[in-house]
């Protein structure tokens, strides 16, 4: 008996420091976001009232003022429009690519397209004319789509 | 093809020009003269110093907060899939939409963060708003934004390993923390690789935090090359010179990434 406490103590120790460890990251990684849902409710006083305020009137002005006097389903609608786009078009133009790379072993290929991804966004803004900059989404888009099918397979890989 | 090569090939152009508003029409074939500038130009090398900084600080807190994260849920725990999933809402969340909350939350008169830390009784930070602490402050933040991506890649190579070999080390007498040095890290290397990869490309590349929040400053001290070459380009409109920037800064990170997946590919071979 007297031998069985000391592994039960030590087993409680590591239980209690594991929830520490968890409530402490869990902590760090929501905080941001939940002061971001509470600034939302917040008057614009209480945003930036010191010592912060914790316990507040929520008011919905904020939501009143992005949903009415700012074109804010508009806002929606522009992000959605790229995103299903640039979706299909990654989709419909990287997986032959991905087949392809993954079917040949084709290396030299694979970097061409790694190349694009590394390339900086700003190398397209740098294009002066017209014809030029109409060509950079799809291009950004399709390596995008391709390097993330082969970025799957890759990691497929290694979790075998 | 095409459409990869045309940019780069149109940068690598560019960059052998001189080209400013002033003279879009024609722009001047200078040779190398960009390039030669840049090897003098100490802003970029202190933008270097700054990118490399930024992403070895960056990097290292990922991987190791990434790893211990994905130790923590390769347990059983009551509600681990919904702790998970909440940990998922930071990579999720919009880097500038972040970008303005952490300006809200680091401000140093009346930000939330410094209430924390006096309440704690320890000193109150500057936060973005030294040249001294800026960095870390951004590094704090990426790592906020992307370490439970590393974790979630982590994890899903943890869970892909086979138990024979835990259960054997186990069997041996193994300590937790000889299996975990001597199994669990070799088998999961190739897995930390690929994170390191996409990691380090995209701090390399990262913009849209420190532009949400410092622009560069306060004076250049957040200033990274990417950020840098931004300014060159649309600030000062210096085109050809901004291209040859991108050129160097291109090379530099296809380097970066191919060193990892050569170092990745040697990793796999050993296994």
């Amino acid at each position: 008996m007297r031998s069985q406490n000391p592994r039960r103590e030590r087993a409680v120790w590591k239980r209690s420091l594991f929830y520490l460890a968890l409530t402490l990251l869990t902590l760090f990684f929501l905080f941001p976001i939940i002061w971001m849902a509470m600034a939302s409710f917040k008057t614009q006083v209480d945003n930036l009232a010191t010592p912060p305020v914790v316990l507040f009137e929520p008011t919905l002005e904020n939501y009143r003022e992005t949903f009415i006097r700012n074109p804010f389903p508009r806002y929606t609608w522009n992000s959605f429009v790229v995103a299903a786009a640039s979706t299909a078009i990654g989709v419909v133009v990287g997986a032959p690519a991905a087949f392809s790379i993954a079917r040949f072993r084709q290396r030299g290929l694979a970097v061409v397209i790694l190349a694009a991804r590394i390339m900086p966004a700003i190398s397209y803004l740098l294009m002066s004319s017209s014809w030029q900059r109409a060509l950079c989404p799809p291009s950004a888009i399709c390596c995008r789509g391709i390097f993330s099918f082969c970025g799957s397979r890759w990691s497929g890989r290694t979790s075998r | 093809a095409v459409m990869l090569a045309y940019p780069v090939g149109y940068t690598v152009w560019l960059s052998l020009h001189d080209l400013s508003p002033f003279n879009l029409e024609n722009p001047e074939w200078i040779g190398t003269e960009n390039y030669a500038a840049l090897l003098k130009d100490t802003r970029f090398h202190a933008a270097l110093e700054r990118t490399a900084y930024f992403t070895l600080g960056a990097l290292a807190l990922q991987v190791a907060l990434g790893l211990g994260m994905a130790l923590l849920f390769n347990h059983n725990f009551v509600g681990r899939g919904v702790v998970r999933t909440l940990f998922l809402l930071p990579m999720v969340a919009t880097p500038v939409a972040m970008s303005l909350i952490w300006m809200l939350i680091l401000n140093p008169v009346d930000g939330v963060a410094n209430w924390i830390l006096e309440t704690l009784g320890l000193p109150p930070q500057l936060w973005l708003n030294s040249a001294d602490s800026v960095l870390p402050t951004l590094i704090l933040m990426d790592t906020w934004q992307w370490s439970p991506l590393v974790m979630l890649m982590i994890l899903a190579g943890m869970t892909a390993l086979p138990h024979e070999p835990f259960e054997a080390a186990a069997i041996d007498g193994a300590s937790w923390w000889q299996s975990f040095r001597f199994l669990m890290l070799p088998m999961l290397r190739p897995t930390i690789m690929v994170a390191l990869m996409f990691r380090s490309i995209d701090c390399l590349k990262t913009f849209d935090i420190i532009y949400g929040t410092t622009q560069g400053g306060p004076g250049f001290a957040s200033e990274t090359l990417n950020l840098y070459i931004y300014k060159t380009g649309f600030d000062y409109f210096r085109l050809g010179y901004a291209a040859a920037a991108l050129v160097v800064f291109f090379t530099l990170v296809l380097s970066v990434s191919l060193l990892l997946i050569i170092l990745r590919r040697r990793t796999e071979a050993a296994a």
